[in-house]
């Protein structure tokens, strides 16, 4: 095969990565150049009535609700490949389980500190403790322990066995976190997109942006997800 | 096997620890010292000042939760030290040993609560306006300390740096029960709340049972190589 010919096979073979980046490109020049900005309701002291006030930090919601999306779907796959290392003990499970929680670590801390960024103008500090900011946190400080805990593990399947074992206890503790920690103290944060009826609040051209940075962000991890994997098998080659 | 040999092989597990653990009084002493000097590191600390009940109720639990995190580690560490565990193996099933242990740690936390909290009591003079949930929240609370802290024991004693790995790991899979046990403390300390928080109170007791189930179906692939 001639030089030519395999560098057009690589073009054609890689051709969903260039629209990745196309649609990554496009996602960030609509969030600040396209969409109009958001108006939301706002209370009137002096007519004493609710009256629309623009309201420029939505743009931060089209990255930060993607990332941690990709952060939970990254730790439930972390789960399932887990339960997968215990059922078979194969080592490709444990590798694309710790993989995962890595990529689930990264993205989680990207959505605190960019969460955290908009809480400082929004409700006037970086911290709140907030519900979902506290559970976010919970869950760094649980897959923080899960690689404590491999590195102090040197035989490689003790490593995959107990840190599996680690990975489904944590994973026992989601209800606790979801139910109980939002009795805590009150919510301070955004409705989800989806209100309580299944009824979208969000304008057309503010949904589609929106919904292509979360299928982006998501393809993006399956790839990272991918190539973290590969990389590991070509270096031990197996 | 029958459903007695069973109860009594576990009830084994059990005696033995309490026995060994009575020749050395290793974790003991170690506990008991640990909550007693962080009880009165707390209270002279505070310097005669009269802290309301969410206050001492966070105090009591955060002294509750690392007095137990100095303990917990040792029932599967000393097996590891002692390399007695090969013969635990032989000698009972998993299931059994978990339990064992389980009731175990489950002594050793409630018998070091049972001389700290009426220390933190006196010290800190707090009166518990509803004895019945101040013990219920404490009691339930030590329930699931012991649940999480047996997986996480048996998971420590396999690592290369025992001991000191514990609390990293334990603590934030307790911080639910940290959570609710603080909150339940609390109203069983104000005066003028319902007598119990049962909703807290529940949540205590399924994160004990969630927690203890899910260690016995995981344990095996901790214990057996």
């Amino acid at each position: 095969m001639s030089s030519a010919q395999r560098d057009g096979n690589w073009f054609f073979r890689h051709w969903w990565k260039w629209l990745l980046f196309l649609g990554m490109i496009l996602v960030l020049a609509a969030t600040f150049l396209w969409l109009p900005v958001v108006q939301r309701p706002a209370w009137d002291a002096a007519t004493n009535s609710w009256k629309p006030e623009p309201w420029p930090l939505f743009r931060i919601m089209i990255f930060h609700v993607p990332m941690s999306w990709v952060a939970t779907i990254a730790f439930l796959v972390a789960t399932i490949h887990s339960i997968q290392v215990l059922r078979t003990g194969s080592r490709l499970a444990d590798l694309k389980a710790a993989t995962a929680s890595e990529l689930g670590l990264l993205f989680g801390i990207m959505a605190t500190v960019t969460g955290s960024i908009w809480a400082r103008y929004e409700w006037g500090s970086f911290w709140n403790w907030d519900p979902r900011e506290t559970s976010i946190l919970i869950l760094i400080l649980i897959y923080g322990a899960y690689f404590a805990l491999r590195s102090a593990i040197p035989t490689e399947t003790t490593r995959a066995r107990l840190s599996a074992v680690y990975a489904i206890l944590a994973f026992l503790m989601v209800p606790f976190l979801v139910f109980i920690v939002p009795r805590m103290v009150e919510s301070l944060h955004p409705a989800p997109i989806l209100d309580r009826r299944g009824k979208m609040q969000m304008d057309k051209e503010l949904l589609v942006v929106f919904l292509s940075s979360l299928t982006l962000f998501t393809i993006l991890f399956g790839w990272l997800w991918h190539l973290k994997v590969s990389i590991v098998r070509a270096r031990d080659r197996w | 096997m029958s459903s007695a040999s069973w109860i009594s092989r576990t009830l084994a597990i059990l005696a033995k620890d309490a026995r060994a653990e009575l020749r050395t009084r290793y974790a003991l002493n170690a506990v008991l010292l640990f909550a007693l000097s962080s009880l009165v590191a707390v209270s002279m600390s505070l310097a005669g000042a009269r802290p309301g009940p969410d206050m001492l109720a966070a105090f009591l639990w955060i002294l509750m939760v690392f007095a137990a995190m100095a303990g917990l580690p040792r029932s599967f560490v000393h097996e590891e030290e002692r390399q007695t565990s090969g013969w635990l193996k032989l000698s009972a099933s998993p299931a059994m040993v978990y339990c064992g242990k389980f009731a175990f740690n489950l002594l050793l936390i409630l018998l070091v609560e049972l001389v700290t909290v009426p220390i933190f009591l006196v010290l800190l003079n707090v009166t518990p306006v509803h004895p019945a949930a101040f013990c219920l929240a404490i009691g339930l609370g030590c329930l699931g300390l012991a649940a999480a802290g047996t997986l996480v024991a048996a998971i420590v004693a396999r690592t290369q740096n025992r001991g000191s790995l514990f609390a990293a790991l334990a603590l934030p899979l307790l911080l639910p029960v940290i959570v609710t046990g603080t909150i339940a403390t609390r109203e069983s300390l104000s005066p003028g709340t319902g007598a119990v928080a049962w909703g807290e109170v529940r949540v205590l007791l399924s994160y004990a049972v969630v927690v203890f189930t899910g260690g016995l179906l995981l344990f095996e692939f901790v214990w057996n190589d």
